[in-house]
């Protein structure tokens, strides 16, 4: 059986866009993890889909979070919200990982290079994450639009 | 705290057809910094080949250079999602897009990593190279792999590999026939025996300090060899340290086992391998020709410590089970003829 290579994450790596996360969850590559305890079900069809073709579940938010802050103010990582359409709320926080995870992936490889005999497989760390938002408590309801 | 459902950042899930594929690897202290500070260090995930045998793993391990790591899938029931930022248009606001966070996978696995207890590469190369005897005779060899292909197929680090295939005396011949072959035991010490008593001959010094391979090499005389160089070069890279200068202890040590291998499979007398083994070591070495030099996992004693046996696939825990194994056949053995005599008793 070969040995595939793995290759570190490359310096050059940016993210795609604007991150919204707090400073202390944006990674080079932009890649986070969000972990959820069960499942998330969708009903939605997809005729349904938002117009990027993705399932919107609701938004992400840390209400504690002041990016002006000392680095040192630590207790906005003790509250996430997660709400979910509208009428839910997870609710969880920022953990630090015990062991750092690596993201890996197959890399791409240009079909025109066979430099390296045919197919051989690459993979490589596309991010190390060091910090996850875990969200291990039960939804609550939560009223839509009423309040605020 | 009021709801506030429309404070926070959107975010989506790909669905399942769109969504990448990524697997999410625990990276011990060790390995978290030689990623970080020498990224140019070559990892590789490595296999080794489907088999029954004991002590060969055939599953996956990550290799650097040096050392080799486990894996282990460890599964969770929680939806772990890899997220990227994005950007999202509301529905009625395309002028200003709102950045989000967006899952684009969900692994609901992740590998753990730890070390090996004491990796051998050993066990793998036996199973792998077909052998060359002491005749001669090279075992047919269809596969006529290289070295490099081989190594790829154990799941070992480079470095453990090329530790087992020196120890082995391993060696790769180019032509006629072509590939990689390990010499038995019997070739080992035939081969020992001719450059010992070349060398000697040529007065070189085995209990002087600083002998290099190259040193021994330059002054043999190879016309009657009938064995190739390469193996012959093997032979005197596996009683070298790491630095290419004979090494006494891995010299002795190795002629030990060698010629334990060659007679001492269904035991022998410890005075008789004492006397062999001195006999094919150079004068200056022959102190330290004792029973105690030889790696304790490959021998077992019996008889009063009189008996000397090679340990049975040459690894300790194969040894106990040979032992035991022979042990409970005697205790049937011996109900047989109990009842035998009993029945003729009457």
């Amino acid at each position: 059986m070969p040995a595939i290579q793995l290759c570190p994450p490359a310096a050059s790596r940016t993210s795609s866009g604007p991150n919204p996360l707090p400073q202390l969850l944006q990674t080079p590559s932009g890649l986070a993890i969000v972990e959820i305890q069960g499942t998330i079900n969708s009903t939605l069809s997809a005729p349904q889909l938002g117009p990027d073709a993705c399932i919107p579940l609701g938004k992400l938010s840390f209400p504690l979070y002041d990016a002006s802050a000392p680095a040192q103010d630590t207790a906005w990582q003790k509250l996430v919200y997660l709400y979910v359409g509208r009428h839910q709320r997870l609710t969880g926080e920022v953990k630090r990982l015990a062991k750092p995870l690596a993201v890996v992936r197959k890399r791409e490889t240009n079909v025109g290079s066979a430099h390296e005999g045919e197919g051989a497989e690459v993979m490589e760390i596309a991010e190390i994450i060091y910090y996850k938002v875990l969200f291990a408590h039960r939804p609550e309801p939560v009223g839509g639009g009423v309040e605020g | 705290m009021s709801a506030q459902a429309d404070e926070g950042s959107p975010f989506s899930l790909l669905p399942e057809e769109g969504r990448q594929h990524f697997r999410l690897l625990e990276l011990p202290p060790d390995l978290l910094e030689l990623i970080v500070s020498e990224p140019s260090t070559s990892l590789h995930f490595k296999s080794g080949p489907k088999s029954s045998k004991a002590g060969l793993n055939s599953d996956a391990v990550i290799c650097t250079p040096n050392k080799t790591y486990n894996i282990r899938q460890v599964n969770t029931s929680n939806s772990v999602y890899i997220c990227q930022p994005t950007s999202h248009n509301d529905d009625d606001d395309d002028e200003n897009p709102q950045p989000g966070l967006q899952a684009i996978a969900q692994s609901s696995w992740t590998l753990e990593l730890s070390s090996t207890a004491s990796p051998s590469a050993v066990p793998y190369l036996k199973a792998a190279l077909p052998t060359y005897s002491s005749t001669g005779t090279y075992q047919s060899n269809e596969l006529r792999a290289s070295k490099q292909q081989i190594f790829d197929d154990t799941p070992l680090s480079q470095a453990e590999c090329e530790a087992a295939w020196k120890d082995l005396a391993c060696f790769e011949v180019e032509s006629d026939p072509k590939g990689c072959f390990l010499p038995t035991a019997s070739a080992k010490v035939q081969v020992w025996r001719a450059i010992l008593e070349s060398a000697t001959a040529a007065g070189v010094d085995f209990g002087g300090n600083q002998l290099s391979l190259k040193q021994v090499e330059m002054v043999i005389d190879r016309s009657d060899e009938d064995w190739p160089d390469e193996l012959g070069r093997a032979m005197l890279a596996s009683v070298c340290d790491h630095e290419g200068m004979i090494d006494q202890g891995r010299g002795v040590r190795a002629v030990g086992l060698d010629l334990l291998a060659v007679e001492g499979t269904r035991g022998m007398h410890v005075s008789e391998l004492l006397k062999k083994w001195k006999d094919a070591l150079p004068e200056k070495w022959r102190a330290a020709a004792k029973v105690e030099a030889l790696p304790r996992s490959e021998y077992t004693l019996s008889d009063d410590r009189k008996t000397i046996t090679l340990a049975g696939v040459g690894s300790g825990v194969a040894a106990a089970a040979a032992e035991s194994k022979s042990t409970l056949g005697a205790k049937r053995k011996w109900h047989e003829r109990f009842r035998e005599s009993k029945k003729t008793a009457k």
